[in-house]
């Protein structure tokens, strides 16, 4: 049996606070293989952000992590020494950021950091400079030698996070993390952004992990779905098998509030009654029982059993029937 | 044909450039914003104004509200024009929701001072705050709080019961969704379609959220670069858009359904700065259909059937083409 690249199991993140901690993660199980995009999806507060701290080892200092573990090619990433961590990232996991503009200094001209984004590779400062201008070119930048003497801010937004792509990629991640990649992007770029992942793919012979709001967005790009309610994975499933047979009524929900997917013109948009749970508190039983349509009374007590409907696809969920 | 609420002709806003960087004097440098913008919004109806970043909506949204000087053209609320002698009907008639709803409130005011404070401005009767938060679906709790302590959507919906309390007949609305989710995007939108049926309001929503503005407006009007490119009723051109940038817009929407996914790009590169306007026609740089003729020559917004207006050369031909184009995209 081999080892998924990336492997999350039983993750439980707090965050302390005056109120006392926040359970922000309570349980995730995630893998990635290499070759894989996979997506996490969820609305502001599920811990989709939290998530990706973790997997990168960069989680505030008021986190704790209280049980489970993240694996990358089999290592706990979350118990190694700082030094460990700081080498595993760049060329373990990197991260594609929502804001490319405060991403960079904004002091330093973008072919000086590309080439100290790759110090622990041993290559002479000529050697990484080709490379940076390899990879700036790999993500259809034009005039490579001109943006290296650039600053971050003398580009425009599309261009910068073409930029941010290619930082990510210099130092070939074994997962690379793409957290709201197009958020900031106006809609034709964001489609030629999504185009450039796409086609990175083909060459990245890592994982790729989109973490994002917008079902757009997962549609376009990912092979495998993980949706996310405050702090559990509550379904999973290939693309095609969430957009077309969601089993859980958060899921559904989720898909039913996208404008982009109501065919016909409605004045009245559909919406999810209600809030997130507090998660200083969360319920015992389900956190999405008070908000859903199908809750019986067993979803306000018993917490919700992980329900597999086939090999790839699962609900945390009373109602399912495997 | 009734009087519409609001109406806009023929304006232009520019930015005088001529400071120098040393003070030096460069008065060729005006920087165009926006150019011969024409529209009308009539009473209960909703405009959905559609542009990316830079296509000048907001300096649009502020030219009506009379917070930015125009150069030319005029821009009327109810019959009378815009001017700073009559600021005082506008403002209690016409109502902003601006795009960042925590930073336009005052930070040192609790939301009860924040919705009576339009009232107090304007000397007009005393309401409870209470009155004016149960319309927007706030709890009385929320009075004391100051917008720190809001989420999103509330703190939009202070922004409506701010932008209600004098009751008028005309809300702008700039971006009133961006950065919510999208099970409250709904709430927020649904509420102020109520309102708008109920009351009889007439909304100009600005927005770059194609899929939202399909539902929610009547009208659409698209601008690219400080110029309107087309207009329409909103189903009409959804369906059969005679522009080719409205086309490459609806065709760049993500799509959820794995099935629809796309694979050719309808558009390349990006909105060009107004400092480096394009000659002739402003979206020839990146438009799939562009002839020799756009690099030369400005097209006027013409009505090409009745209600849709497009300012293209070739919108006769696009438009006839444009099922081999649908199935291209949407495989």
């Amino acid at each position: 049996m081999n080892v998924p690249l990336l492997d999350i199991r039983g993750l439980h993140l707090d965050y302390n606070g005056k109120d006392g901690p926040a359970h922000a993660l309570r349980g995730i199980d995630l893998t990635a293989d290499a070759g894989e995009v996979i997506g996490i999806v969820g609305e502001s507060g599920c811990g989709k952000s939290s998530l990706a701290l973790a997997m990168t080892a960069l989680l505030p200092r008021n986190a704790k992590v209280t049980s489970g573990e993240v694996r990358l090619s089999g290592q706990d990433i979350l118990s190694m020494d700082a030094s460990s961590q700081r080498a595993m990232r760049g060329s373990g996991v990197s991260m594609i950021f929502q804001d490319p503009m405060t991403a960079f200094n904004p002091v330093l001209t973008l072919g000086k950091q590309l080439v100290d984004f790759q110090r622990g590779t041993g290559l002479s400062r000529a050697e990484r400079r080709t490379r940076a201008e390899e990879m700036l070119e790999r993500v259809s930048l034009a005039d490579p030698v001109a943006i290296m003497g650039r600053f971050v801010h003398e580009i425009s937004g599309g261009m910068r996070q073409r930029i941010g792509i290619a930082a990510a990629m210099l130092n070939h991640p074994k997962v690379l993390i793409a957290d709201e990649p197009t958020t900031a992007l106006d809609v034709t770029v964001e489609a030629q952004i999504i185009h450039l992942l796409r086609g990175l793919r083909q060459d990245h012979h890592g994982a790729i992990v989109v973490i994002t709001h917008h079902l757009g967005v997962v549609g376009e790009l990912c092979d495998r779905v993980y949706v996310m309610y405050a702090g559990q994975v509550v379904e999973t499933a290939p693309i095609d098998t969430l957009y077309h047979a969601a089993k859980h009524p958060y899921t559904q929900a989720l898909i039913a509030c996208d404008p982009a997917n109501l065919t016909q013109k409605t004045r009245v948009l559909p919406t999810i009654a209600g809030r997130l749970p507090d998660m200083r508190a969360p319920p015992k039983g389900c956190s999405f029982a008070d908000r859903c349509p199908i809750a019986q009374p067993v979803c306000m007590q018993v917490a919700p059993p992980r329900v597999d409907l086939t090999s790839d696809h699962s609900a945390l969920c009373h109602m399912v029937q495997p | 044909m009734t009087q519409p609420i609001l109406s806009v002709i023929d304006l232009s806003v520019d930015l005088d450039l001529h400071r120098g960087f040393f003070g030096k004097s460069k008065p060729e440098q005006a920087l165009n914003l926006l150019k011969e913008i024409t529209f009308d919004l009539h009473a209960a109806e909703t405009l959905g104004l559609v542009g990316e970043s830079g296509s000048g909506k907001s300096t649009l949204a502020r030219a009506i509200m009379g917070l930015q000087a125009i150069s030319s053209g005029q821009i009327s609320f109810e019959g009378h024009p815009v001017s700073a002698a009559k600021i005082s009907h506008l403002r209690q008639g016409a109502a902003m929701m601006f795009q960042d709803p925590i930073g336009s409130l005052s930070p040192r005011m609790t939301v009860a001072a924040l919705v009576t404070e339009p009232l107090v401005i304007h000397g007009q009767p005393k309401q409870s705050a209470n009155t004016l938060l149960a319309r927007v679906g706030l709890p009385p709790e929320l009075a004391d709080r100051y917008p720190h302590q809001l989420s999103g959507g509330q703190a939009r919906r202070v922004c409506l019961a701010r932008a209600l309390a004098l009751g008028p007949r005309l809300i702008v609305a700039d971006e009133p969704t961006a950065g919510l989710d999208v099970s409250i995007q709904g709430e927020v939108l649904n509420l102020m379609t109520d309102l708008k049926d109920r009351e009889g309001l007439s909304l100009l929503i600005i927005s770059h959220n194609l899929a939202m503005l399909r539902h929610v407006s009547d009208r659409v009007a698209i601008l690219y670069l400080g110029r309107l490119m087309e207009t329409g009723p909103t189903e009409e051109l959804f369906s059969r858009p005679m522009h080719p940038y409205t086309y490459s817009l609806i065709a760049s929407e993500p799509q959820p359904d794995p099935r629809k996914r796309r694979d050719d790009l309808v558009i390349k590169g990006e909105i060009p700065s107004v400092l480096r306007r394009p000659s002739g026609c402003v979206f020839h740089s990146r438009c799939p259909i562009a002839r020799d003729l756009c690099r030369k020559e400005e097209p006027a917004l013409r009505e090409v059937t009745t209600g849709r207006q497009v300012s293209c050369h070739f919108a006769e031909d696009f438009k006839n083409q444009q099922g081999e184009r649908n199935e291209l995209v949407h495989k």
